[in-house]
């Protein structure tokens, strides 16, 4: 059977582990981690602008199509004369 | 403290001199940290990287509940256990692949040693290695090591105990010893 150290022995070899030297990150970590962070910014914004250009879209649409209603113009007439649908037949 | 809440709250709102802040404070710490489980200095850049960019996403929800450090040292803890999770290498912790690196001082006896104990400490289980390093190679006090693990002091206390022993038990079939 083993004789176990005495715990006075392993705390001071685990003493020993504050010689591990400590080690500094690169100084372009941080140039790194802005130039994420900006561009995470910049796809925020972008995704911002998409749902507020679709959002604006969709009112307009459901407006227009409100109107169409009022006029009992069906959606499909509606639609072919505004947008020209039909152009080519 | 109520300093680093502020830069938090900055941060949350975009600011990026205050990202700065936060980083100057805290990234050597993060960066040992990733360094001690890993000793991949590319690596440890990713994960360092990682860390912030989460601060940053991330700084909207900090309640203020615990210290800035210690959250920032729970993501960096989180994001180390993903990475050894993707590895799939939890059993196989890379803290022996360290000793080869790690300066020490100019004394062979005590180099053998300090790998012995490394050999020793990659042996513990996986959340007694977890405690002991945080708290002997992270060098991070016991009361914050415990909010950073999730657990109460007592039970972290008890966890790190139970390490010790091991190592005991472990370096006490070392020859070197």
């Amino acid at each position: 059977m083993t004789r176990l150290i005495d715990m006075e022995t392993i705390d001071q070899k685990i003493a020993l582990l504050s010689q591990i030297e400590e080690k500094s990150p690169p100084s372009e970590l941080y140039d790194k981690v802005r130039e994420r962070v900006i561009y995470l910014d910049k796809r925020f914004l972008m995704r911002l602008l998409i749902v507020i250009s679709l959002g604006l879209f969709m009112t307009i649409l459901t407006f227009k199509l409100g109107k169409t209603g009022q006029n009992n113009q069906p959606l499909e007439t509606y639609l072919s004369t505004t947008y020209n649908l039909y152009e080519n037949e | 403290m109520k300093e680093e809440n502020l830069l938090i709250s900055k941060v949350a709102q975009g600011d990026k001199n205050a990202l700065n802040e936060i980083y100057t404070l805290h990234s050597r710490k993060v960066y040992n940290m990733i360094l001690n489980r890993f000793n991949d200095k590319s690596l440890a850049d990713d994960i360092a990287q990682e860390v912030f960019i989460t601060v940053y996403e991330k700084s909207i929800n900090f309640r203020g509940d615990s210290q800035v450090s210690t959250w920032i040292f729970r993501i960096a803890i989180n994001k180390c256990l993903d990475e050894l999770k993707r590895k799939k290498k939890i059993n196989d912790h890379i803290l022996k692949e360290s000793f080869q690196t790690i300066e020490y001082e100019d004394d062979s006896k005590s180099s053998v040693n300090l790998t012995t104990i490394l050999k020793a400490i990659d042996e513990l289980k996986q959340n007694q290695k977890e405690a002991f390093t945080l708290v002997y190679l992270d060098k991070i006090p016991q009361q914050e090591a415990s909010e950073i693990l999730n657990m109460n002091i007592k039970a972290f206390e008890s966890l790190l105990y139970r390490a010790r022993l091991s190592l005991q038990r472990t370096l006490s079939k070392t020859k070197d010893f």
